[in-house]
């Protein structure tokens, strides 16, 4: 979708120019919210927050778009991602996945009298969001190398590089 | 990409270490701001700053589909239609500052002359005044003629202080009797 929107007449307030983009981005951020909310009534309550948060305080959130930066539609799905998260926060309890709370949280007894020392720089945080793709959201490697912008060899190198220091880190402690 | 075996203990290697490193780190920095993420999504991020996001979104993996999601808005595929009615309540969070009010103003009709308005309300004047006068000479002759006499005074006098014998007159005298 190419994004030719005036976004200076937007953010001034033009009543034509904000109808106009209404109609072109709402259909945009049903789909970018279509995985995360119900379709129907939820997802419409959270097209009007994402267009409700665009227009608060005089188009604060609005202004601070930089079409140089990044492609409105982008910009707008992350944004529309974002507060159906939000949204889904302030509906929901809380609920957080075992795997994900640290473990010294959930032991009983602390049996780590002493915290491991482990070098938070072995990984580069590229490596650390490829083996987080791979291993912990299921991604294929053509998904991790289209959102890190790659060719998929590269990630299975990185991924390569990465185990063998890992490897080489707990080698001796597994021993 | 690796065999079962393998990915099962590599996987364990990397929980155990994201367990020890980056759930203990805890929280450090405040997230990075849309048009960021945005930039990252379309690659356009130097290789320094993305590797702020790339940090970010190793402790919010959450994110990573947003990531996928924004770069993947651009290619064209089919939005979904939204609902005339979400449509029409988003359209009125931005009120129109120069309402189109169309004052109602009567219909013109034909271009009366002045001239023409003035020899009516004259007219009308004039016909008021007329019935004025004739009213009151009608009134001045009969008094004047009761004077003159032509009907005794007493007849006057009781035609106009005795009310005259009605419906009532006929039912108190049945009641009496």
């Amino acid at each position: 979708m190419a994004d030719a929107i005036d976004v200076r007449a937007l953010t001034a307030g033009s009543k034509a120019h904000w109808d106009g983009f209404v109609r072109r981005y709402a259909g945009l951020i049903l789909s970018a919210v279509r995985s995360l909310v119900r379709e129907g009534t939820e997802a419409e309550d959270v097209l009007q927050e994402v267009f409700v948060r665009l227009c608060k305080d005089d188009f604060r959130l609005l202004k601070t778009y930089d079409p140089a930066r990044a492609g409105l539609s982008t910009w707008l799905t992350i944004v529309a991602r974002s507060t159906a998260r939000d949204v889904q926060r302030r509906h929901r309890p809380p609920q957080s996945a075992l795997d994900d709370v640290p473990e010294r949280l959930l032991a009983v007894v602390d049996v780590h009298a002493e915290p491991l020392k482990l070098p938070k720089d072995l990984l580069s945080p590229r490596q650390q969001l490829v083996l987080t793709m791979l291993y912990e959201r299921d991604m294929d490697v053509a998904d991790v190398a289209k959102t890190l912008g790659v060719d998929p060899q590269t990630v299975r190198s990185t991924h390569h590089k990465a185990m063998l220091k890992l490897r080489a880190h707990f080698g001796p402690e597994r021993q | 990409m690796t065999e079962p075996m393998d990915r099962a203990e590599e996987s364990a290697l990397w929980r155990h270490w994201r367990a020890a490193v980056v759930n203990a780190a805890g929280e450090a920095a405040p997230g990075p701001d849309p048009l960021l993420l945005a930039a990252y999504a379309e690659h356009r991020l130097s290789e320094t700053a993305a590797e702020v996001v790339e940090a970010w979104l190793v402790r919010h993996p959450e994110a990573i589909a947003d990531v996928l999601a924004a770069g993947d808005s651009n290619a064209g595929s089919r939005p979904i239609q939204p609902p005339e009615a979400a449509l029409g309540r988003a359209m009125g969070l931005v009120p129109d500052p120069d309402p189109k009010v169309v004052p109602f103003r009567r219909p013109a009709g034909p271009q009366v002359p002045v001239w023409r308005v003035a020899v009516g309300r004259i007219a009308v004047a004039a016909s008021l005044l007329i019935v004025s006068l004739v009213g009151f000479t009608l009134g001045t002759d009969a008094y004047t003629s009761l004077l003159n006499g032509d009907q005794p005074t007493s007849v006057l006098s009781q035609d106009l202080f005795d009310p005259p014998s009605g419906i009532f007159s006929g039912f108190g005298e049945e009641s009496s009797s």
